[in-house]
């Protein structure tokens, strides 16, 4: 083994948990969390000798997570558009798949998996920005340093852009739920 | 302060539940096979990415080829346009040269007079006080 496939071979090991989690908070799906963490990975070693060391590895690793993420969501969120415009002049109906988090009862884990749907709609609505300082503040492992370093802003920024995700969350929330 | 409806008190408790839903996302623990199937995957890239450099590298030497061989014609035509123009426009040349000689050593362009030696006529003789004895 080279010392570089060594090198990435401890990147690997070291980040995958974290790449994999950060992906997952996104995107609410264990298998596709894992695709793109495949993808991450595989963009870290394209470019990790174009790395240039201005902020730290793992810094660098999570932000690629963030941005393919997003890029899942963006093209989940043109497929789904797609499917309602087949919906309407009547061709195949796609059943959007999420999966909710592990419950043991079943019935907890079906009203989970309606109220992760029903987040997610609100998430939809929400900025690239304001959606990603929210998520990665309710995952563990990140302070708002690194939640500032990895969008490359402030820490007052990033503070202030957890608030209004909530704060707008909230309001969807309610519109909702007074709806249905 | 204004009393809550049921219904907003309902509305505030549904929106609670669905915010601590994301709360209680437990983390995920990373399938075994995952880093045999990424390597799997960038083996697959690297071989993939080989093949398509060598794609590239066969598609350039065909632009390349096909480049000469348009050059290559480019020239062949304009020397044979050369060759044939070659032969009707000799004549064509030493014609104009023939009228600018023609034009420039008439009368109208001369600089000067011819002096009268040249023009033929027997020299004077000079006196005879300047005559050498």
């Amino acid at each position: 083994m080279t010392p570089r496939e060594e090198q990435f071979r401890d990147i690997v090991q070291e980040h995958q948990e974290m790449v994999v989690n950060t992906c997952y908070r996104f995107v609410f799906n264990r298998e596709d969390a894992e695709d793109i963490a495949q993808d991450v990975f595989i963009e870290v070693h394209r470019s990790l000798e174009r790395f240039r060391e201005d902020s730290k590895l793992s810094t660098w690793i999570y932000r690629i997570a963030v941005t393919k993420s997003l890029d899942h969501l963006r093209r989940l969120k043109r497929k789904k558009r797609f499917s309602s415009l087949k919906r309407m002049i009547g061709a195949e109906d796609p059943a959007i798949n999420i999966a909710a988090p592990s419950r043991d009862n079943p019935e907890e884990a079906l009203e989970d998996n309606e109220r992760i749907q029903v987040l997610q709609v609100a998430l939809d609505a929400l900025p690239d920005s304001q959606k990603t300082a929210f998520l990665l503040s309710k995952q563990d492992g990140y302070s708002n340093q690194e939640i500032a370093d990895i969008m490359e802003t402030s820490v007052s920024a990033v503070e202030s852009l957890v608030h209004r995700a909530k704060k707008k969350l909230q309001e969807l929330l309610e519109d909702y739920y007074r709806r249905h | 302060m204004p009393r809550m409806s049921h219904n907003d008190m309902h509305t505030r408790e549904e929106v609670k539940r669905t915010m601590a839903v994301l709360d209680g996302i437990r983390p995920i623990e990373v399938h075994p096979g995952f880093r045999v199937r990424l390597m799997q995957r960038i083996e697959e890239e690297s071989n993939a990415g080989a093949l398509t450099a060598n794609g590239i590298a066969s598609r350039l030497n065909y632009r390349f080829a096909l480049m000469l061989l348009l050059i290559i014609i480019n020239l062949g035509s304009a020397l044979v346009v050369l060759l044939q123009n070659a032969g009707d426009s000799a004549p064509a040349i030493s014609e104009i040269l023939g009228n600018f000689g023609d034009e420039y050593s008439s009368s109208t362009f001369a600089y000067y007079q011819e002096p009268a030696p040249y023009a033929g006529e027997p020299l004077e003789a000079a006196p005879a006080d300047l005559q050498a004895p």
